[in-house]
């Protein structure tokens, strides 16, 4: 099979999904384009701002991308490219699109609140409370890792340290005048991306170089400050203007491929159980952005649903944002299947999947005349960078879920202790940072089930608010089930090997996990199947 | 079979992933063969520059074969096991897990108290909640003349590996 046709077919594929199903979904959910939005009646100048639609898109696909869609893939190729290509266009289009659409609009529709205030309304303030608690350490999980992983960048990479640095502050002139002087998006975001390519430039002559922990000091307060200003002013810049990174990282990988066109040499399939790893469930958990991804709800129904200017724009930020991510997704499983086996086990283990997909964009970018010694590093740091904005980004949607874990609707005054953002900031940080210095690896095999747990119990919360508003969930049941199925048997299968392996740790967290996922369903089903009155 | 040809067998299982020592003094015992083995696995992002996560897991047999055995003696034997963890485990920043094997070989086991005493066998220490890792001590009773393995519950999947 040739990669090109791969690449080409499928985003023929993933346009006439947008099309088709996409538009079926808003008409059938009600997207109303006169209705007014969050970010209009609650507009605050902090978190309900309102943004046009191509920055909240930039927004929002610099915060779901990172680096999950490429490692996941890529991980997963050891399946045959087959079956991964296949979950990637139909997990993309039935499961992770209807999600991550879903869940941002079912947010709109609930004051921008998170999932958890879906629940609480849908399904009762218990499951409300539960599914905030398991979210929020899902986020301090995430901060922990991306510290790490930023930390460790920046020291191996100064070039992308200093290039992160500029990037923020012009991330934040870039905010001042669109937002504060009214400058034109437009010429803006030209001026922008032009400054972009100078903050690389500076980054490559001038490197910045820190030890690990005076980076990791540094990205605890960043996170802090990203987390607590207006989003207008750092994070919703930051990630708007990073999002053309990859969008260019795309652009350039495809029409490398077109003057390209490698053939597949990964085997189509390996077979059900490789590696002693069986292919259901862990092709459905190792891949997760690229065909869906419970992160991707908690941004959504996060900082996205509180900027949405028009309802009409979460078709194209929602369900488009997912499908362009499975671009890049396949784009990430041609670069391990061009190259041989031998090739592809060496790259994997000098570097692992990024190193696989930076030399496969670098080498593709030279058919376009772009050096290697230019595009690999570009690939690499442009990844770096969305690794910084999964940070910033899962922080300040641990802000939001601690804040509404503690809001109470029935009282006028709130209690200041930590629904106080700064209050609320300060804790997940904490925790993020305390957790990111001692022990964060020994969870985080962990993370792949919790997070595709948090998919299927997000589809869960949107099955009962369109059955509660009378509206249409038949397209949720099965991505909701067959998430259930995959990531329970997962759970299952982790309990029994670190059982074995004395893991008590992580034993615990997962059946705490599965015994939440339990008490989840079977209330929800309650509520499917209107056997109880709420 | 008799414990040289045993040990010899022992020697040759282990000697491609364990470093060992025979004989080896320790807290008063002379053991036949002590066995270690130190595993590091890590992951990166981008390129090797650029490590995500490291973990260690390492490994450390006590072999020591008694003429006589009773149950006082395999008491012993399980509490310098246990009193060894302070010794061997060491607490670096990607320490996983730390696995100590007593292996208790005699020439024959007539007592199925002391068998019980190996199959009941169970001890586990985790270090901050198993933040920090954790350590499993697990027990096998090797008997020469019958040819069996009695493993302790943790033991259990190394069983063959141990068989004479």
């Amino acid at each position: 099979m040739n990669s090109l046709v791969l690449v080409l077919a499928s985003i023929v594929i993933f346009i006439v999904a947008y099309l088709t199903y996409g538009r079926w979904l808003a008409k059938t959910w009600g997207i109303d384009p006169t209705k007014e939005t969050p970010a209009h009646y609650m507009e605050d100048g902090v978190d309900y701002v309102p943004a046009k639609a191509p920055v909240l898109l930039g927004h929002h696909f610099a915060s779901i991308a990172g680096a999950g869609p490429i490692t996941g893939p890529i991980a997963a190729a050891a399946f045959g490219w087959v079956p991964v290509m296949l979950w990637i266009v139909i997990g993309g289009i039935f499961f992770g699109g209807v999600h991550d659409f879903g869940a941002l609009f079912s947010s709109i529709r609930n004051d921008g609140k998170s999932i958890g205030q879906v629940i609480e309304a849908n399904v009762g303030r218990t499951e409300k409370k539960l599914f905030a608690v398991f979210s929020w350490l899902t986020l301090v999980l995430v901060i922990a890792a991306f510290v790490n992983i930023v930390a460790n960048t920046f020291v191996a990479s100064p070039e992308a340290a200093m290039a992160s640095m500029l990037f923020i502050a012009l991330a934040v002139v870039f905010g001042y005048f669109v937002y504060r002087k009214g400058a034109s998006l437009a010429i803006g975001s030209v001026i922008g991306v032009a400054l972009l390519v100078v903050c690389i430039w500076i980054g490559m002559a001038f490197p910045l170089v820190l030890s690990r922990n005076v980076w990791i000091g540094f990205l605890l307060v960043y996170i802090f400050i990203a987390s607590v200003t207006p989003v207008w002013i750092l994070l919703q810049p930051r990630d708007y203007l990073n999002s053309f990174l990859l969008y260019a990282m795309i652009i350039g990988a495809v029409l490398g491929l077109i003057f390209y066109a490698p053939s597949m040499q990964l085997t189509p399939f390996a077979g059900f159980k490789v590696g002693g790893q069986w292919l259901f469930p862990m092709l459905f958990i190792t891949i997760a952005c690229g065909a869906i991804s419970g992160f991707h709800s908690l941004v959504a129904s996060g900082t996205t649903s509180k900027q949405i200017d028009n309802e009409k724009d979460a078709l194209l930020i929602g369900y488009g944002g997912m499908l362009i991510e499975c671009v890049l997704a396949v784009i990430a499983l041609v670069t391990a299947g061009y190259v041989s086996q031998g090739d592809f086990t060496n790259l994997l283990a000098n570097g692992g999947p990024i190193n696989v997909f930076s030399e496969g964009i670098g080498t593709f970018m030279t058919k376009i005349g772009i050096p290697f010694s230019v595009g690999k590093p570009f690939a690499a740091l442009a990844i770096s960078a969305f690794a910084l904005t999964s940070l910033d980004t899962a922080t300040r949607l641990g802000r939001f879920i601690l804040q509404e874990f503690f809001e109470d609707d029935t009282k006028e005054v709130q209690s200041i202790l930590v629904t106080n953002r700064f209050i609320a900031t300060t804790i997940t940080v904490i925790a993020g940072g305390s957790l990111s210095v001692v022990g964060w690896s020994k969870v985080w095999p962990l993370f792949g089930s919790s997070n595709q747990l948090l998919a299927a119990l997000a589809l869960l919360a949107l099955a009962a608010y369109l059955k509660n508003n009378g509206k249409k969930y038949g397209m949720i049941i099965l991505p909701m089930i067959f998430m259930f199925a995959a990531t329970l048997t997962a759970l299952v299968l982790l309990i029994q090997q670190n059982i074995a392996a004395g893991n008590i740790l992580l034993v615990a967290f997962a059946v705490a996990l599965l015994g939440l996922a339990v008490v989840l369903v079977a209330r929800s089903y309650k509520v499917l199947t209107k056997k109880t009155e709420l | 079979m008799l414990f040289q040809e045993y040990m010899e067998l022992m020697k040759k299982r282990l000697m491609n992933n364990f470093d060992m020592t025979v004989p080896f003094e320790y807290a008063g015992y002379s053991i036949d063969l002590f066995a270690e083995s130190h595993l590091r696995t890590e992951r990166y992002f981008a390129s090797k520059k650029v490590k995500v996560y490291g973990m260690e897991n390492d490994e450390f047999c006590f072999m020591k074969h008694f003429d006589m055995i009773t149950e006082d003696i395999v008491d012993a034997y399980i509490e310098m096991l246990i009193a060894s963890i302070d010794d061997m485990v060491k607490l670096r920043e990607d320490h996983m897990s730390t696995i100590i094997t007593g292996i208790i070989v005699a020439d024959s086991v007539d007592d199925k108290n002391i068998e019980n005493v190996v199959k009941r066998f169970r001890h586990q220490k985790s270090y901050a909640f198993g933040l920090k890792g954790w350590v499993d001590v697990r027990l096998i009773l090797v008997d020469l003349h019958g040819k069996i393995v009695v493993p302790s519950k943790k033991a259990v999947k190394v069983e063959t590996f141990y068989r004479p």
